[in-house]
């Protein structure tokens, strides 16, 4: 059984790795064909990730409503949340041709029926509650820099002149305090967009391109890595 | 520095208030210039044909609404006045796919067009550069039915376009999270195709460098970015009335910061000064 845990799947990585690689440089129609059935099966694979990951978090939950762990009436909304959204969705009956008049009602099915009781939980509860908790992002922001955005040193000073700098930079408002300054002048870059432009054209691109160069680098050793069977934290256990 | 709770709820208050007032008494007091960056999606779109495809990747969920929502209506409204086909797509979270439903089917209705004829929406497909990679050779095989669950064997436009390599003219990716890469890496590189991008306010930073290079033409970020595009299509909507809140909120956090330096530097003037001379 080793052998099916640990061999087969370092075989089975190496093979579709270096396959993998290889068509992507190889333009004939036999090659984008093999390479176009590899990622239909890549895009199954993952809705199966999908079906263990709604295992996992629902057993989760449900062992901390078992165990009476504090917070469980949380886990009690989402396990319910997830039933009664998934009871909603199932189409019980076929749904009316698209365009077709609907002439009964007809709750249950996916999105597809906009009359249904999944859709209006979606657009109703889903879409609403997740906007909400995002924006309540703005309360914590405005909290902490009024709480923590500190000029302690001379690099925390050049950050905070930055983000002032950018953040009326991106606002009409903010743009409206240099809007006397004609274009047209010398002393046009002195106009707030045209900081913010120059910010984020330069420092910020600079800074970015350095960490997406990075991450592309790590990205190509890890794969490198997983092709040849030298990291194999991705088939879990560690043992 | 601790911050007391009347403190917490007089912030809290203003950024409330900042964030109501201007949408219950709305006004239209600042211009909102439009940025190079959005004028070039804007112009892509306005340079293109009657009769040509472009795809519009819905890769966002309702925490990025908001946002982003007004932004796909804007170039949605923008592509259909010009008589383009769109398909559309979600890459990033199924439920990305709702809102890009909505938003075909609502701005579809808008213009007259013809679900399937006109347009499509696809929906959500996990694994994202699979699919990307897959559309670019045959969209059919990736998405054999579409969001609506209709096949998409015979459905007229995928025999206009079956894949996006050569098949698109455009691509314009509204992103709340990291899609844009995989777009650019698997989609428009290879496929051959421009591609412009719409994010958050807070990615817009991180993508500034694609669109610096030139790998996306163009790029707009947050609400002020799809204001600025509802002013360029000359239909204003959710994304004008929002700028006024998002303008006072912006100014205000300028002077939370400010006024918490302030107090900062008092506090340590404070600490230096003797003590006697301090009482």
């Amino acid at each position: 059984m080793t052998f099916m845990r640990r061999q087969l799947p370092i075989i089975i990585a190496f093979v579709l790795g270096v396959f993998t690689f290889i068509i992507f440089f190889i333009p004939s129609a036999a090659s984008q064909e093999a390479g176009l059935t590899l990622d239909s099966w890549v895009a199954i694979i993952s809705a199966f990730a999908m079906v263990l990951g709604i295992n996992s978090i629902l057993g989760q939950h449900i062992e901390r409503v078992g165990k009476r762990r504090p917070g469980y009436g949380y886990s009690w909304v989402l396990i319910l949340s997830f039933v009664a959204m998934t009871i909603a969705w199932i189409p019980w009956w076929r749904a009316p041709e698209l365009g077709a008049p609907v002439t009964s009602y007809y709750p249950w099915g996916g999105l597809e029926n906009t009359t249904g009781v999944f859709s209006w939980m979606f657009f109703n509860m889903m879409v609403p509650m997740q906007a909400t908790v995002f924006s309540i992002l703005a309360f914590y922001i405005a909290s902490a820099a009024y709480r923590s955005f500190r000029a302690k040193s001379s690099q925390a000073l050049v950050l905070l002149v930055a983000a002032v700098l950018v953040m009326l930079g991106r606002v009409p408002l903010g743009t409206s305090l240099t809007g006397w300054i004609s274009p047209e002048s010398t002393f046009a870059w002195l106009r707030l967009e045209n900081i913010t432009g120059w910010l984020l054209n330069v420092p910020n691109a600079a800074g970015f391109r350095g960490i997406v160069l990075g991450v592309g680098l790590g990205i190509i050793a890890t794969s490198v890595r997983i092709i040849f069977g030298i990291e194999k934290t991705y088939m879990g256990g560690g043992d | 520095m601790h911050v007391r709770p009347v403190e917490r709820a007089v912030l809290y208050i203003l950024i409330a208030l900042g964030v109501f007032l201007p949408l219950i008494f709305p006004f239209d007091r600042w211009p909102n210039l439009p940025t190079p960056e959005v004028e070039a999606v804007y112009n892509t779109i306005e340079n293109l044909q009657s009769g040509d495809t472009i795809m519009v990747a819905v890769d966002f969920d309702p925490s990025s609404e908001p946002e982003l929502y007004p932004m796909l209506l804007a170039v949605m409204r923008h592509a259909f006045s010009k008589d383009l086909y769109v398909l559309g797509v979600c890459l990033f979270n199924p439920a990305g796919a709702g809102l890009g439903m909505t938003a075909f089917t609502t701005v579809g209705d808008e213009f007259g067009k013809v679900n399937g004829t006109d347009y499509v929406f696809l929906g959500y497909k996990p694994n994202m550069v699979a699919v990307v990679r897959g559309m670019n050779q045959n969209i059919g095989r990736m998405f054999t039915v579409d969001a609506f669950g209709r096949s998409t064997r015979g459905m007229p436009i995928i025999q206009r376009t079956p894949r996006l390599r050569g098949g698109i003219k455009y691509l314009v990716d509204l992103a709340a999270g990291e899609t844009v890469r995989p777009w650019v890496a698997y989609g428009s590189t290879p496929g051959g195709y421009p591609m412009g991008a719409g994010c958050t306010a807070v990615s817009f930073a991180d993508y500034f460098s694609f669109y610096q290079s030139g790998q996306i033409n163009g790029l707009m970020g947050g609400l002020k970015a799809a204001a600025e595009y509802e002013e360029l299509v000359h239909m204003k909507g959710a994304a004008s009335a929002g700028m006024n809140s998002q303008s006072i909120v912006h100014v205000l956090l300028v002077i939370f910061i400010l006024l918490g330096n302030f107090l900062y530097v008092q506090s340590k003037l404070a600490e230096r000064r003797p003590k006697g001379e301090a009482r």
